[in-house]
């Protein structure tokens, strides 16, 4: 038995094994039955080269959380680098183990691993401001009509800020595609520059 | 002298045996998005360029990490990414200036190259020895020879 067990190691990813053991029954099953690499999560990723400031995603930000962010400002915002030569849009970034949800003391903010987001419950939180206080990017910001967190919810799974950004600076895509874009750009001008050679 | 990962993508041929052994080692599974190594390929040239971490000395995603879960080294001089400690906000992934950090779509945990601790598999099963593994004086002193011997061959 134990023999067995020993050898099913190499082909399961140990990194694998405290996810899917926290995960609820039927999002096991669910998994299994779309295969192992079947689940893809979208994830909001930024490039800061092809950002130009012109600040639409700032706009569309507050445009689509309506009256709530009138008090409380947008959930992005783009910084000015470099006397204005580079420009970076900041939100949050959804992280896998975040600060933010691991402070909370009454577990408004959580981690939801299926949509690869974390949610908050503004009926939980308590206004304490833990989590801005973790947060490493300065992304959650308290309501000040409530006195609640707010953060970024992704509008749902439909970024209202990818839709308007003209540069596509903003991408909200599948997470293996994270670096395929630079990849291909760098990689790209090797080919040139050994084409030139030749 | 660390020995370094070095490139030549005029021998690659892109048979992608790198990522495939890549993926193995790392995750058990024969994976394209899993694979610390990418290949990216110029098909009307036939030119294929393998990319990977280039462990750089002065790493941005180093500079960028919140939690100092990116490290440079002390001993063997390459960047090595920490998981107790990295919270998954993929910054790494931004500021590195050739996507050589990927995420699992799974655990949704971020990887890069870990030169597979001193022995990289990419460079043992290269058959044309596009990826070598080789002290960083090398590189240097292959090329030199490489192009001596061209000024030799038109002289001659």
């Amino acid at each position: 038995m134990r023999k067995r067990r020993r050898l099913s190691i190499p082909l399961r990813r140990s990194s694998n094994l405290p996810e899917s053991a926290g995960r609820s029954p039927e999002a096991n099953g669910g998994d299994a039955a779309m295969g192992r690499r079947g689940h893809s999560r979208s994830i909001l990723t930024a490039d800061q080269d092809r950002c130009d400031g012109c600040g639409e995603c700032v706009i569309a930000c507050e445009a689509a959380r309506g009256p709530a962010s009138a008090a409380s400002g947008p959930c992005i915002a783009v910084i000015s680098l470099q006397d204005d030569r580079l420009w970076l849009p900041m939100f949050c970034q959804q992280c896998r183990d975040a600060p933010c949800a691991s402070t909370c003391p009454t577990g408004a903010l959580s981690r939801d691993h299926d949509m690869a987001m974390v949610k908050l419950d503004q009926r939980r939180c308590v206004g304490c401001g833990i989590c801005l206080m973790s947060c490493p990017f300065g992304a959650i910001h308290l309501d000040p009509k409530v006195n609640k967190t707010s953060k970024c919810d992704l509008c749902g799974g439909d970024p209202a800020c990818v839709k308007k950004c003209q540069a596509r600076a903003l991408v909200f895509g599948a997470s293996y595609n994270l670096g395929k874009g630079r990849r291909r750009a760098v990689g790209a001008k090797v080919a040139c520059v050994i084409a030139g050679w030749r | 002298m660390n020995n370094v990962l070095s490139v030549d993508a005029r021998k690659c041929t892109g048979c992608l045996s790198c990522v495939a052994v890549c993926s193995m080692l790392h995750t058990g599974a024969t994976s394209l998005t899993l694979s610390r190594v990418q290949v990216v390929s110029d098909e009307p040239r036939g030119i294929h360029v393998p990319m990977m971490c280039q462990h750089c000395e002065d790493a941005p995603c180093v500079t960028v990490c919140p939690t100092r879960a990116m490290s440079r080294s002390q001993t063997g001089g390459e960047v090595v990414l920490d998981h107790s400690t990295c919270i998954g906000c993929r910054y790494c992934a931004q500021a590195c200036p050739f996507g050589a950090i990927g995420l699992d779509p799974e655990t949704m945990k971020v990887f890069k190259c870990d030169l597979c601790d001193g022995n990289p598999a990419c460079a043992r099963f290269c058959q044309p020895k596009a990826i070598e593994f080789v002290p960083a004086t090398k590189i240097r002193t292959g090329k030199r020879n490489a192009e001596a011997q061209k000024v030799v061959d038109s002289i001659a």
